[in-house]
């Protein structure tokens, strides 16, 4: 018998099946969803549908089948096969089975009418009924076709797998038929009469609208929908219908933004709104059913995009996206002109819900700051941002182009979106200079415009720099704009060794500004003050610096971070503390050990710089952050093996006395001395300034100089020898600043990545490439880690948010004894994960933040315990928790259903802000509990381009973000594991300076296990911390035992609470 | 001739030791847990300093025995071993640094619980003499004209150079005094060796049940991280369940990993050596080739790679690691279809089975004290007597 794809058969036999009733009418108890039973097991759908992992019991289940039958596989058959194989099996089991409601071979001996049934019923089952000798036998079907039914029946969870043993052993075979219920936005007798008109029984419904296309589309977006306009198109078998024939790929993708409010359309913005909503759909919002479909098929793409993307912005953003308040003919332009951007920039494949493009400017809107009245914050004036937003090269003449700017309109936001996607290539750094704007030139004076102007239009050219004075706290137009020229005349240097040591020193100076207020060595107006002083050194385009940016280091930098200028004695150094970290070789050099100690955090009486006592498993440690950052500073820089920042110091006090013209040839003998004894210390190890290079300009600077016998020689040949070695200096220094950047942000040395020595002299500006990139866009660049066969692992790009590409590096694996599984995150999605634990900074970190986080959490866990007493306020606590569409309406699911997995079902962040809802913290205003708590958010670059951590307030949602995998937005959104240490630190009692390195181990290990079941399945991604145990918590912490971050010692103090204990502070 | 003594490579320090407890203390069962029962250390107990190779087991309560699943034993927070069966031990070699350790044990129980131990051991103080005295070991594999290998050769027939210079064999260890094989195998996990993995573990199976039961392997698994499985493990069983649970993902760093690989050696054994299996160019190392190189002549262990394929990148990897390879002593494999796998680590098992050591101590030893530059030192072993002999051996070292 060759058994029927879909056979008619097996519909007969699923309507016999009367394990369940055929429909279900009434909702589920506490929810407005209804229960559709499933023949067969979670894990065997899954199975059939190729859905790789997920806990089976997990409610999003149908759609992880709908995503990989229609959006990945596209294609049913494994679905149709499993649903086939078990109608046909159980089909022939009731025409097989006795009285007694079981099979044997016994039965079948001496009846040809059981043999003939049971032959069928084994067929199905995958088994061949053979005769020997008149004995009957059952053996299974070698056929490849039979060995799948047996797998699916299996899976489906009938017990089949040893049929052949059991019934060649006598045993009568009864057969227990399994189900489960999913939930559906409609009652079964909708979807069957209404939806598919089809006379199928309800069981076979399931496998319906799984498998049917369409069916699936409508299921997948009714259940985004809010209970009342479920409702309504309920009511309207005719409407829903439609839909599914026509509309229900739009459906799936825009469904959450069609509302019905009392009979009527809520359209996005309000009513302020829905006459330009009507005007431009062309249907009254009190006929819903024709507003929808006027809605879905006006333009069959990019207008239902727009009204979903609207109505997932805020109330301002609606506004300002909207043009409400704009003048009625100004506003239907205005919308035209929106309309055509978002058409014209729209990724988009007819008939499929998604993929989506980015950037597209639906993400610009989403990220515009606007007023109650929608318009945007910060200079927004329609004439700055013509000018900002025309050309990509720095204007000629900043002054004259913004001259009146500041009387002109707020920009609209249509003209916005159009200007900055005008080319397509600079349209993510277009937008982030405008959100930078929004940022830091709030309050920008008439005079500062032309500043502004300057900074906005180099913002795409030196993203890295602009965005490091950012993450700096640099609010002065000046300063930016200084910066951006200065950065303009790097890129004019000819040669490429020549720029490469001109941008290392200015990068390196900065970088190193930014690390040492990063750890609040040094307060955020100090930093921006020396930034702008860096940023005026004076640069000749082809002789670079001449040591003056040495003289920088020397006159400004060291004494701003509490050492006396070198002129001075170098032994005088400000040092506090000079114990010296055991087991690092020889204490640096004066002038280096400042610099280290200031990378290394200030010493405070309060906060992260307090060494503190804490008891961990009973025992006593001390928690020191910034003795462990120092640690690694010094380990890292004995292992580059480079030369010392006063090595390049002492050189260049030689070339500059030499410069000053020294009086006598005793003089300058005794600057040859000087400079002999400092080039012993130069190293002798290869790299850009290597022994060759060292030895050139040594040898040609000694030979100037001992041909100097006389005074009138002195003027003659001293200048030239002078540049020669100012040139060594401003090489020699370029690369000590490059080696002190990466010292910073290489993470811990002991951890390989300093094997092969120094990865700084590998870094690479990508200037040897002028004809690939003309204008040295890779030199300002956020930094990447490079992989190329034969060569070992460098970083391209700039040294400014070196943090980026050294992010993978500074994750600590604790588990070396066995490869984790092939992890499926896509590469942008990892990194920037580990870009969010690069930018976090446990050196600005607080108790009072951990403690928020962890009473803020735990009130939202005991608001989901509540819950199980009152399913029925689901639907409330979810939009408390910021839950919206299809998993709004799972929640309510699982709270009636199976209340005791919603703690793991919420992510870490969506409790939080249950918790805080719940507390009625801030009035309910979340953007101030989002800024208050931001350093433990996520990093959004991708985004907003900002070097900063953001936490996502609740109504930003990934669901926001479907049909762009790959993206790295959902790293954006992934605070949790943040915030899951936050409260873990707080509830144990331990010391919040243990947040960084903790984290550093976790999300590692989360990069290792996190399995998403497919390219979109964030939500997998997002609550992974939720799913981490106390075991979890145990084994980082324990991990930084063996680390400085957390030394054996200091007074063993019982804990009061458990492993852990309350930070005690050492003075 | 046969020396008992075996010093390590070229390092040549001896070393005096003076355990100063510091922060040691005795292994304790942790706070909160003491409602249930407590596990302790049973080594180490926290009395003295770790170094080189220590045997790590808990004492576990009683009537846990049976319900222990498993103890996971880390050091300084990075787990080392899992010991999935009674007497729930393992060793671990802690180097010689000798350095203040964290250790920590996990009883995970079948119910779920876990009991954890911690015990601290103490900083060494220790007072390096260099000795005037070093040994250097040199692996060679002797074979005729027609490339078969001669086993039986005398060690009057050998003579070592060293820049040139002959020197005296003070140790010799031929093929049929075989002692202990200490062997490192890494095996490269990245994506790419997909299609070749399920016949690169058969092979490697193989090759470990045709080992002496004496022979001891370390094994390491890397794609762009490196994994280290086991750590001088004799039991073949528990080597094949790990290979067997490979699976293929990431980029492929063979440089690190022949470095970790170096790394896990025992420096006391002779007689060790590194087999490594890729397909592909090394893409994303931290090491450059010539510091592995370094790394290489260090250690002297020969390194053995098979490269499988083909593809389009065989032909660099050979020439990349083939250097490499003959600077160690030891040699490259193309496996470019699967049967040539098995025909290579035949190969290889015979280079390791007829190798021969010879260790002498330079005669210039205590001139090159005096050298300020480290420098390479060119070796040279020549068969007396010979008709066409090979020899494959160490190239030298640097000091």
């Amino acid at each position: 018998m060759v058994l029927p794809r879909r056979s008619t058969l097996a519909a007969a036999a699923l309507a016999t099946f009367a394990a369940a009733p055929s429909a279900f009418s009434e909702p589920v108890e506490g929810t407005h969803l209804f229960a559709i039973e499933v023949v067969g097991t979670p894990e065997g759908l899954l199975g059939a549908a190729g859905v790789r992992t997920r806990d089976a019991t997990n409610a999003e289940l149908v759609l992880d089948v709908i995503e990989h039958v229609h959006f990945l596989s596209r294609s049913p058959a494994g679905v149709e096969f499993y649903a086939d194989t078990v109608a046909a099996f159980l089909n022939e089991w009731r025409r097989a089975r006795r009285r007694d409601g079981t099979v044997s071979l016994e039965a079948a001996q001496d009846d040809s009418r059981a043999h003939d049934r049971l032959e069928e019923f084994l067929e199905a089952a995958g088994y061949l009924l053979l005769g020997n000798s008149g004995r009957l036998f059952v053996r299974p079907d070698p056929d490849s076709d039979a060995k799948a039914r047996r797998e699916a029946l299996s899976a489906a969870g009938f017990p089949t797998a040893d049929l052949d043993t059991r019934m060649n052993e006598g045993e009568a075979i009864a057969i227990e038929p399994r189900s489960f219920g999913i939930p559906s936005p409609l009652p079964a007798d909708v979807w069957r009469d209404a939806v598919l008109a089809d006379p199928e029984p309800g069981e076979r419904l399931a496998f319906r609208l799984l498998t049917d296309r369409q069916a699936a589309f409508l299921y997948y977006g009714l259940l985004s929908m809010t209970p009342e306009t479920v409702q309504f198109l309920a009511g309207n078998p005719r409407l829903l219908r439609e839909l599914y024939e026509r509309d229900a790929a739009g459906i799936a993708a825009y469904g959450r933004s069609l509302v019905v409010v009392n009979g009527r359309v809520r359209t996005p913005g309000g009513g302020a709104a829905s006459i330009l909503w009507q005007r431009e759909v062309g249907e009254p919002i009190d006929r819903p059913g024709e507003f929808f479909k006027a809605v879905l098929r006006h333009d069959n793409g990019p207008f239902p995009f727009l009204y979903d993307a609207i109505a997932s912005l805020d109330a301002p953003q609606q506004r300002f996206a909207l043009g409400v308040g704009l003048e009625d003919r100004r506003q239907r332009r205005a919308f035209s002109r929106l309309y055509d951007v978002i058409a014209a920039n729209l990724v988009f494949s007819p008939g499929t819900p998604w993929p989506r493009g980015f950037p597209d400017p639906s993400v610009l809107l989403s990220q515009v700051r606007a007023d109650d009245s929608g318009q945007p914050s910060g200079p927004a004036w329609e004439d700055l941002w013509e000018a900002a937003l025309d050309g990509i090269e720095l204007p000629q003449n900043a002054s004259r182009d913004v001259q009146r700017a500041d009387r002109s309109d707020p920009i609209e936001a249509s003209r916005l979106a159009e200007r900055v996607f005008q080319e397509p290539p600079w349209a993510a750094a277009r937008m982030a200079a405008f959100l930078l704007a929004q940022r830091r030139f709030t309050d920008v004076e008439t005079r500062d415009l032309r500043h502004v102007l300057n900074t906005l239009r180099g913002f795409p050219l030196f993203q890295s720099l602009v965005s490091t004075l950012d993450r700096m706290g640099v609010q002065s137009p000046r300063t930016y704009a200084t910066a951006v020229l200065h950065a303009a005349s790097l890129n004019r240097m000819g040669e490429p060794e020549d720029a490469r040591d001109a941008l290392s020193q200015f990068q390196g100076a900065v970088a190193l500004l930014d690390r040492v207020r990063h750890v609040r060595s040094l307060p955020e107006a100090a930093a921006a003050d020396l930034a702008a002083s860096a940023a005026a050194v004076r640069l000749h385009e082809t002789r670079g610096y001449e040591g003056r940016m040495a003289g920088w280091v020397a006159r400004e930098l060291l004494p701003a971070l509490g050492a006396d200028p070198p002129d001075g004695d170098p032994e005088g150094g400000n040092f506090t503390d000079p114990a010296v970290t055991p087991g690092v070789g020889d204490a640096p050099a004066p002038w280096e050990r400042i610099v280290l100690r200031a990378l290394a955090g200030a010493l405070e009486d309060e906060g992260w710089g307090q060494r503190v006592t804490t008891t961990w498993e009973g025992f006593s440690y001390v928690a020191d952050l910034r003795g462990a950052t120092l640690t690694r500073l010094l380990e890292a820089r004995e292992a580059q093996a480079g030369a010392s920042l006063d090595t390049a110091l002492d050189l260049w006090a030689v070339a500059d006395a030499l410069a000053a013209g020294p009086e006598t040839v005793a003089a300058v003998q005794g600057l040859v001395e000087r400079l002999r004894s400092v080039a012993t210390a130069l190293p002798a190890r290869e790299g850009p300034v290597g022994p060759v290079i060292v030895s050139h300009y040594l040898g040609r600077v000694y030979s100037d100089l001992e041909r100097i016998r006389g005074p009138d020689d002195i003027s003659r040949r001293a200048p030239e020898a002078a540049g020669r070695l100012l040139r060594l200096s401003d090489a020699v220094l370029g690369d000590v600043l490059r080696a002190l950047v990466y010292a910073a942000y290489i993470g811990d040395p002991r951890s390989g990545v300093l094997g092969s020595g120094d990865l700084s002299v590998r870094h690479d500006f990508g200037l040897e490439v002028a004809d690939a990139d003309p204008l040295r866009a890779t030199a300002w660049r956020y930094p990447e880690a490079r992989t190329l066969p034969d060569r070992p692992w460098y970083a391209e790009g700039a040294l400014l948010g070196l943090d980026f590409a050294t992010a993978d590096l500074r994750l600590q694996q604790i588990m070396t004894d066995r490869p984790p599984e092939a992890a499926p995150l896509a590469s942008y999605e990892r990194d920037g994960l580990a870009a969010s634990v690069a930018l976090f900074n446990p050196f600005e970190r607080t108790q009072a933040e951990i403690d928020e986080i962890a009473e803020a959490v735990g009130a939202g866990r005991r608001r989901l315990d509540e819950l199980a007493e009152s399913p029925g306020d689901a639907l409330a606590v979810a939009a408390a928790a910021g839950l919206g569409g299809f998993r709004r309406s799972l929640f309510a699911w699982i709270a009636s259903r199976d209340p005791d997995r919603l703690g793991d079902w919420l992510s870490v962040r969506e409790l939080l802000w249950l918790g805080l809802q719940e507390a009625g913290a801030d009035n309910g205003d979340s953007g101030r509990a989002a800024e208050r708590l931001a350093g433990w958010g996520a990093y959004a670059g991708r985004i907003d381009g900002c070097l900063c951590l953001r936490l996502a307030p609740p109504q930003m949602r990934w669901e926001n973000w479907r049909g762009r995998a790959g993206s790295g937005l959902v790293a954006a959104l992934a605070a949790d594991l943040t915030l899951w240490v936050g409260e873990g630190l707080a509830v144990r009692g331990l010391p919040v300076s243990l947040s960084g390195p903790i984290l550093e181990v976790a999300m590692r290990h989360m990069l290792d296990r996190v399995r998403p079941t497919h390219v979109q399945d964030w939500s997998t991604v997002l609550r992974y911390p939720s799913t981490l145990g106390e075991a979890d918590f145990e084994d980082y912490v324990s991990s930084l035992t063996g680390t400085d971050f957390l030394r054996p010692g200091g007074d063993p103090t019982p804990s009061a609470q458990g492993a852990g204990g309350r930070v005690q502070r050492i003075r | 001739m046969r020396s008992v003594a075996a010093s390590g490579s070229a390092s040549g320090l001896v070393t005096v030791l003076f355990a100063l407890a510091i922060l040691g203390g005795p292994a304790s069962p942790v706070p909160g847990q003491e409602g249930s029962p407590a596990v302790t250390f049973a080594s180490p107990d926290g009395s003295r300093a770790m170094e080189s190779t220590e045997r790590l087991s808990v004492v576990l309560p009683p009537g846990t025995e049976d319900r222990t699943v498993r103890v996971l034993f880390s050091v300084d927070g990075r787990r080392v071993c899992v010991a999935e069966a009674a007497p729930f031990e393992c060793s671990w070699d802690f180097g010689g640094d000798g350095r203040a350790r964290v250790i920590r044990a996990v009883a995970e129980l079948d119910d779920e619980t876990r009991l954890v131990a911690r015990v601290h051991t103490p900083m060494r103080m220790s007072i390096r003499f260099r000795t005037s005295v070093e040994r250097v070991m040199v692996p060679a594999v002797v074979t005729d004209r027609e490339g078969r290998y001669l086993a039986g050769l005398p060690v009057e027939r050998f003579v070592v150079f060293e820049d040139g210079a002959p020197q005296e064999i003070s140790y010799f260890e031929a093929p049929a005094d075989r002692s202990q094989l200490d062997l490192a195998i890494a095996i490269d996990i990245s994506g790419s060796m997909a299609p070749v993995m399920p016949g690169l573990k058969t092979s490697v199976k193989a090759l470990l049940a045709s080992l002496r039961p004496d022979d001891v392997v370390t094994l390491l698994a890397f794609n762009q991280r490196t994994f280290l499985l086991s750590r001088q493990e004799p039991d073949r069983a528990h080597l094949a369940s790990l290979i067997d649970d490979l699976q293929p993902s990431g980029l492929t760093s063979l440089y690190d990993a022949i470095v970790r690989a170096l790394d896990a050696l025992d420096e006391s054994n002779p007689r060790k050596a590194v087999l490594a299996f890729t397909d592909g160019e090394d893409r994303s190392s931290f090491r450059s080739p010539e510091s592995v190189e370094q790394r290489v002549l260090d250690t002297g262990a020969p390194l053995y790679v098979v490269t499988l394929g083909p593809n389009s990148e065989t032909d660099a990897i050979v020439e990349t690691v083939g250097h490499l390879a003959t600077v160690s002593g030891g040699q490259v494999f193309r496996a470019d279809e699967p049967d040539e796998l098995d025909r290579a680590l035949a190969v290889f098992r015979d280079n390791v089975s007829n190798a021969y050591f010879l260790g002498y101590s330079p005669v210039d030893a205590a001139s090159q004290e005096a050298e300020p530059v480290e420098r390479f030192r060119q070796i040279r072993v020549r068969i007396r007597n010979s008709d066409g002999y090979q020899v494959r051996a160490r190239a030298g070292y640097r000091r």
